[in-house]
């Protein structure tokens, strides 16, 4: 069981009185020099610390035993033997140091004592330089955070849910903080076209991922109240490195990848589609005329014209496949360079970095590059003083494509690629970009490409901070800090583009710069006396947030050209011009308390008061208050006994309030200009009431109850921590509470009714196997959660289908009774229906509805929500090699048909689109026993859309990544560390989704998920 | 430790300093309504987008918009309307009038401008008290109350009864009043208060050239009047209006020159002859403010005279057939063209698809001209006198069950516009004859004017018109007297909590 690594010492004879002097060299596994290792003569106040290259000298009596400890390693004890004055120590890392401190808000707090409900995302295993954006590599790293990439395009969004949903429309994002600052999303600008460009990470993108110390997530309301209004959905702390005292360290860290599609769209080619549509329309045509399985159904036609196909078999045979989606995707490109240089005296510490990367999307023209630069430094005064300064820049461009999931007019190139008629060229013979027959008012996807879209995002985040601690214990710290985001998006639609030429070509410049200012006043004193420990916080907090924006364009241009470069140039009657802005703050006290009794018995306690603008003087402060309490029964005496089994335990349980204040500016009447008209020959504005304010608006309050135990096995070989939690939101904030509808304004921001959440999550870390050759460590997280409604606003008007505690993302649909067989009657309620249709059950008959399908036949069948989501990651380490792979995934989740079950010719009505290859097995008069339903749109599409025919549980393991590595055994002079490595990302999905992705597609026509190969390597010098 | 105090004082006296940050939010670009409204410019804004805005045909924006506005979905929920585009079904469960309870977009769009109604109740309050130009005041004012009307027959149109809110318990949205829908007869007299105090204080009509034009007028108030009377079947009271609008003050009379346009009737739709003394009332089109997508709409997208048709609406071959050789009202349909590929496309040979004489022919009327793009500046007519023509001579015969002269003549001013022999006497068999005769002139006349639905209603024969169609294109024959209404959103069913009812058969 001894984790150390065994050390050989010879024994020499000599008198213990005799004072020696002992050399030596202390590393860590890989034999890596550590510096500022402290090296103590047990039992006395003889130390030194290890130089630069883990050199130590000490002079000790001989015999005596010399205690070595560096934080994150497990200490060694090392008797002096005579007759040896060297010793070579290399230290094992302390797997899971309970020392170790985690941030917690406005400080840091050391494992041992937590009392809330706080879990450390561990990044080192990550290949980090393979993701755009760091959200991308959070996905089932910690139990109770769930992360959602929203789209797999460059760059794309990610949702961040900390214990489920339980807001209703305030928003469920977790409040996001850097260094401190507490960040809100960067701007989104609209294109000014139809088309939208996907939807893009805005809050963790600025972020180089390389830079990150450690990122903790804090769940429970006695870990978040110390954030009151704005912590009802946890917090996420994101830490980056700072300077470390040392020599200069130099590390660069470059990667190369290569992106593939991994699964595409599985379409009809132009014989297949001709060749089905012909089905379709023969089809049809028998319907039409009553002919065989139909006679029961439809009048019979005595006379029927006969059947032309639309396709002829010559057209057929000649026909050649456009593979629309090869058309406008390609393999993506990704790199990444990473320099960074840390160092430091006793007094002034640095960082600075600096980080570029690149990304090809896999759809042609999507990509994005980032750069930013971080610098950081802190320096000492004098005894009392410190200083500090952090500034973080960074520039995020994208190139945009349009990638909205809008269809027909509005599709982009995805919709449209899907959608287009395979067997028509990309260029017609004219060399224009050819237009479907079928889909008129849809662009052809190539012709999309020519769109000139870019986004730029510069961010700057910067701080200082004064730091005196007059006296011992004491520290107070003032820190004032910005948060500039800026964006601009400008935008040219050509006349090459089937919009663009309606037009005459489209230019729109549009940006938004937001200014958030921030001062923190802290006061933090420390205190020991006996068994008693005391640590106490006090602030104050001033957040302010302004806004404003401009945007403008215009049409009708004499040349594509200009692209957005020269609006003036375009003849447009009326070019569009906007601006908007506004402001609001953020006023806070907070406090902690801290008592510790004998480094047993725990004690947390914080209250905070938030003031926000956005509400009423009478309705601003709220009151956010929790305590905690922990008992570390491990060091109770009479589990001495078990020490060697338990080498850590805990138990801990809270209970606190946080807020949710997400509504914007919803307390006043106002008047906004409405839509134009015009009277004569000009122009007239209109102007309108546009916001019913509600002046009681106040904040939404989340009650939650929190349990959990940490656990540690075999000197904390094996760690696992239980949580359970239970939360009550109140007064939930709805930005939208419906009036009576012949009201004016018939919505208004309110606080309605309560919600209910409940989980329980687990984490398990166990060291394997370890020795000095080989290591495998795994981590497992899993966590479930239900949300509810408990109790819903006076004023609800419930549908027919729900209840009070229904599920708060249910889902009420129809029961689908199978297809309707030949001979058989229709349904009283579907007399429209025809054989190879949808069935549904008419459920519940009040009066007057009994052959009307109605809401009063909608059933809850369950909740959108996962059962439970996990993640699972393994680390070998075998000598010089590394190996990493991570899988995390979601099981149980309620979802409807994927784009191959709907996509079929029953849904696609009258309007030739291409369809996935699962229509060639729809019903047919020749095709009775299938079960994908007819060929003939069903009249009662609005109902069966929300039937329960093609719904599931749909349930997905990604394997994330697989990463080698190799660190290359080199001299020192040379290098003190180079690794290289290989990784795949997202290699693999195991699923029964037989969509695009089971994570990243929504409904339809999502930007299709890609596997990537890397190549890399970090060198520190 | 006096550098210490040092510190700790200034620390501390920071701490306080920023205790006076302030807590203030602003939303800069928005209007206090402590300041407004206060002058006749608030005043015209205010009323421009509560009596205006709502009738608006602009993109897809308001009551009469392209898409989903109420005579669009009209046309095409009447005999001759029909659509190749699918929407989940939707269009086909409006041109085979098989829409259900669960239905949106086209089937609820004109309910949900019942607020509208409630907005125009809120702005003659808000303009009353304002210390302006009283004879300004007044009109606007009526402006307002012939919006009211106006709106609530369109709504009672396609839905039935409406739920009208007084001006209190308009004021007090916070305070919940769940309101029944109003009786037919409530909702009748609301229509009709509006419409006849509006009128007194409207001007008779807007000639052309006017800054005003486009503003409402007696003459529409009237016109609204007069279809409401139709459709109620009141016979002697919508002869009265017809009657008025045949009054000289208002200035009407048919289109009878071709000026630039290929016949009378196609330059009633024209730019050069936007605001002719034909049009009661039209949605004024300019770019940048106002502008209809007629054309993407129903044009295809491989004719050589238009740049991105969508293909969409279609008049049935069945229907189109209906039209004598010679008339010129037929001429404004394209039931011929040659494709950009060169091939002609024509009953012979109706081509595939949507964007092809396939499903039936496209209802252009409105020719192809003024535009940018999509975007059509023409001005977008709303009703005409010829409308109001024929539809007198319907009343008289219908009042009187006998065919007069001047039925006839009214009758024959329409026709003979359009290149067609007059009919005389003999041309009618009986009364329902001349009835048949004049609804299939009005259709001809009117078609995809938001019109053909109402007359069928009104004949009571909307029904056998309507399961005609099915039949023809192979659906089972479902239609009935529910399909004579549309039915509420379920969601408005549901805030009644069991006071407000749906229309029966939903």
């Amino acid at each position: 069981m001894a984790l150390l690594s065994c050390l050989a010492f010879t024994a020499e004879a000599d008198s213990p009185q005799d004072a020696v002097k002992v050399t030596g060299t202390v590393t860590d596994e890989t034999g890596t020099g550590l510096i500022g290792a402290s090296v103590l003569e047990k039992g006395t106040t003889n130390g030194t610390a290890t130089d630069l290259d883990g050199h130590f000298g000490i002079t000790v009596p001989r015999g005596a035993t010399l205690v070595i400890n560096y934080l994150g390693f497990l200490p060694v004890s090392l008797n002096i033997q005579a007759g040896k004055s060297h010793y070579d120590v290399a230290l094992s890392s302390d797997f899971h140091s309970l020392d170790e401190v985690v941030v917690v808000g406005y400080g840091v707090q050391k494992k041992r004592d937590l009392t809330g409900a706080v879990t450390s995302v561990k990044m080192d295993d990550s290949p980090v330089a393979t993701f755009s954006t760091v959200s991308h590599a959070l996905a089932g790293k910690a139990a109770g955070l769930r992360v959602t990439q929203t789209s797999a395009q460059v760059g794309g969004g990610a949702t961040f849910r900390i214990r489920g949903e339980t807001s209703i429309n305030a928003g469920n994002d977790p409040l996001i903080i850097i260094d401190g600052f507490p960040i809100s999303s960067s701007s989104n600008l609209g294109s000014g076209t139809r088309y939208q460009a996907g939807s893009t990470d805005n809050i963790l993108e600025s972020i180089n991922p390389n830079d990150i110390e450690s990122i903790e997530i804090l769940k429970d309301a006695s870990a978040t109240a110390i954030y009151g209004s704005r912590a009802g959905h946890g917090v996420i702390i994101v830490t980056t490195k700072r300077g470390k005292q040392g020599k200069l360290q130099v590390n660069y860290s470059g990667n190369m990848s290569v992106q593939q599609m991994k699964n595409g769209y599985r379409m009809l080619d132009a014989q297949g589609f001709m060749k089905h549509w012909n089905e379709v329309e023969y089809e049809k045509y028998m319907k039409n005329n009553g002919m065989d399985v139909y006679a029961d159904y439809i009048s019979v036609n005595p006379n029927p014209s006969p059947f032309v196909s639309r396709f002829s078999e010559e057209q057929i045979a000649n026909a050649q496949t456009t593979d629309w989606f090869n058309e406008v995707t390609r393999t993506g490109i990704q790199q990444s360079h990473n320099v960074s240089l840390v160092g430091g005296t006793e007094t002034a510490q640095y960082l600075a970095s600096i980080n570029y990367f690149t990304q090809d999307g896999v759809i042609k023209n999507n990509g994005m590059n980032r750069l930013t630069a971080n610098f950081n430094l802190d320096q000492q005064f004098s005894k009392y003083v410190k200083v500090g300064l952090s500034v973080n820049l960074s520039r995020n461009q994208y190139d945009n494509v349009p990638l909205g999931d809008n269809a027909w007019e509005n599709a982009g190139v995805i919709v449209s690629a899907v959608m287009y008629s395979p067997y028509i060229p990309v260029r017609d013979e004219n060399g224009d970009y050819s237009i479907s027959p079928e889909l008129a008012q849809t662009p052809n996807p190539v012709s999309l490409l020519e769109i000139t879209d870019k986004t730029i995002k510069d961010r700057l985040l910067g701080s200082a901070y004064l730091q005196v601690e007059p006296v011992k214990g004491l520290l107070l710290k003032a820190s004032l800090g910005v948060d500039r985001k800026y964006a601009k998006r400008k935008n040219y639609l050509p006349t090459t583009t089937m919009y663009g030429l309606a037009e005459n070509g489209r230019a729109f410049i549009t940006q938004e710069d937001k200014n958030d200012y921030l001062m923190d006043l802290t006061a933090n004193y420390i205190k020991s006396v006996g068994d008693h420990s005391l640590s106490l916080l006090a602030g104050y907090s001033y957040q302010e947030f302004n806004t404003e924006g401009f945007n403008a364009g215009n049409y009708d241009f004499p040349i594509d050209g200009f692209l957005y470069n020269n609006l003036a140039a375009g003849g447009g009657a009326k070019p569009s011009v906007e601006s908007w802005a506004s402001k609001s703050a953020l006023g806070s006290y907070f406090g902690r308390l801290n008592y510790s009794f004998k480094g047993k018995y725990l004690l947390t306690a914080t209250i905070r008061a938030d003031g926000a603008s956005n509400f009423n003087p009478e309705y601003r402060w709220g009151y956010f208050p929790s305590a905690s309490l922990g008992w570390r029964f491990s060091d109770e005496e009479f589990m001495e006994p078990l020490n060697g089994i338990l080498s850590n335990g805990k138990l801990r349980g809270g209970y606190g309030q946080t807020g949710n204040s997400n509504v914007g500016n919803r307390i006043l009447d106002t008047y906004k200009p409405g839509a134009d008209y015009a009277f004569g020959t000009t122009g007239a504005t209109s102007v309108e009431v546009n916001q019913l304010g509600n002046p009681k608006l106040t904040w939404e309050t989340t009650s939650e109850f929190n349990i959990g135990i940490d656990l540690g096995f075999f000197n904390n070989r094996i760690n696992a921590s239980v949580e359970y939690y239970n939360r009550i939101v109140s007064d939930l904030l709805v930005t939208e509470k419906s009036l009576l509808s012949y009201h004016e304004i018939n919505k208004i921001a309110a606080n309605i009714g309560k919600t209910q959440g409940g989980g329980v999550e687990i984490t398990l870390n166990t060291v394997n196997v370890t020795n000095k050759r080989f290591q495998w460590t795994t981590d497992l997280s899993f966590s479930t959660y239900k949300d509810r409604w408990l109790e819903r606003d006076p004023e609800w008007k419930p549908a027919a289908y729900q209840s009070v505690d229904d599920p708060i993302r249910s889902l009420f649909l129809y029961r689908s009774n199978g297809l309707l067989q030949i001979g058989e009657a229709a349904p009283a309620w579907q007399k429209a229906l025809l054989p190879g249709q949808i069935k549904l059950k008419n459920l519940a008959d009040i009066e007057g509805t009994s052959d009307v399908l109605d809401q009063y036949d909608r059933v809850l069948i369950g909740s959108s929500d996962p059962e439970f989501t996990f993640g699972f990651n393994n680390t070998l380490r075998y000598k010089n090699f590394d190996f990493n792979v991570y899988f995390y995934g979601e099981v149980g989740r309620w979802r409807s048909g994927s784009y191959y079950e709907n996509w079929i010719a029953g849904n696609a009505g009258n309007q030739l689109r291409n369809l996935a290859i699962a229509s060639l097995d729809s019903w047919t008069h020749a095709n009775q026993s299938a079960t994908v339903p007819s060929l003939l749109p069903s009249t009662y599409k609005t109902q069966t859309d929300l039937s329960d025919y093609w719904y599931k549980k749909v349930s997905f393991v990604r394997c994330r990544n697989i990463t080698v590595g190799y660190t290359l055994p080199l001299p020192k002079y040379i290098a003190k560390q180079v690794r290289l490595y290989a990784d795949v990302n997202n290699p693999f999905v195991l699923t029964n989704w037989n969509g695009v992705d089971p994570e990243t597609d929504k409904d339809a026509y999502s930007y299709p998920n890609v596997t990537g190969f890397s190549f890399g390597v970090d060198i520190s010098f | 430790m006096k550098k210490i105090f040092l510190l700790l004082t200034t620390c501390f006296s920071l701490f306080f300093a920023f205790q006076g940050c302030e807590l203030t939010s602003e939303m800069y670009d928005s209007i206090n309504p402590t300041i407004y409204p206060r002058t006749e410019r608030d005043a015209r804004d205010l009323v421009t987008a509560a009596a205006y805005v709502p009738f608006r045909n602009s993109e897809y924006d308001g009551i009469f918009n392209i898409a989903t506005g109420v005579f669009l979905t009209a046309d095409i929920a009447s005999d001759y309307g029909f659509c190749s585009w699918d929407d989940g079904g939707l269009w086909a469960r409006m041109y085979f009038a098989q829409w259900t309870p669960g239905d949106t977009r086209n089937v609820t769009h004109g309910w949900d401008f019942l607020n509208s109604i409630s907005k125009m109740t809120l702005t003659i309050d808000r303009i009353s008290g304002l210390d302006i130009n009283e004879e300004v005041k007044q009109q606007l004012i009526a402006e307002v109350q012939c919006a009211q009307g106006f709106m609530a027959f369109l709504i009672y149109d396609l839905f039935g009864p409406l739920i009208i809110p007084d001006l209190a318990t308009l004021k007090d949205p916070l305070t919940e009043k769940i309101l029944p829908r109003l009786s037919h007869e409530e909702t009748q007299a609301f229509i009709v208060n509006s419409l006849t105090d509006a009128a007194q204080y409207l001007p008779y009509s807007y000639k052309r050239g006017d800054s005003n034009y486009g503003r409402f007028t007696k003459g529409l108030c009237h016109m609204v009047l007069f279809k409401f009377y139709m459709q109620t079947r009141q016979w002697d009271k919508a002869i009265e209006q017809g009657r008025e609008l045949m009054k000289p003050e208002y200035g009407y009379t048919l289109v009878t020159d071709k000026g630039g346009a290929t016949s009378a009737y196609a330059n009633i739709f024209t730019v050069a002859n936007e605001q002719n003394e034909e049009t009661i009332w039209s949605a004024v089109c300019k770019e940048g403010y106002q502008i209809h997508l007629w054309y993407p709409h129903v044009l295809p997208n491989n004719c050589t005279f238009f740049n991105g048709g969508w293909g969409g609406y279609k008049m049935t071959w069945d229907f189109f057939h209906t039209f004598e050789e010679g008339d010129d009202r037929r001429e404004t349909i394209l039931y011929e063209y040659e494709t950009t590929s060169g091939v002609l496309l024509n009953e012979e040979n109706k081509g595939t698809s949507g964007n092809s004489l396939a499903d039936g022919v496209f209802p252009l009327k409105y020719a192809v001209e003024s535009n940018v793009g999509d975007h059509c500046e023409t001005d977008w007519i709303v009703y005409r006198y010829a409308d109001a023509l024929t539809l007198l001579a319907e009343a008289l015969v219908r009042q009187t069950n006998t065919i007069s002269s001047e039925a006839i003549d009214l009758l024959n001013q329409v026709r003979t516009r359009a290149s067609l022999p007059p009919y005389t006497d003999s041309d009618f068999t009986d009364v329902r004859d001349f009835l048949d005769k004049l609804l299939l002139e009005r259709a001809h006349e009117l078609y995809f004017e938001g019109s053909r639905r109402q007359d069928l209603i009104r004949d009571r024969s909307y029904v056998d018109h309507m399961n005609a169609k099915c039949k023809a294109f192979g659906q089972a024959e479902l239609v009935t007297d529910a399909h004579l209404l549309f039915p509420l959103r379920e969601s408005v069913i549901n805030e009644g909590k069991g006071i407000i009812k749906q229309n029966p058969g939903f």
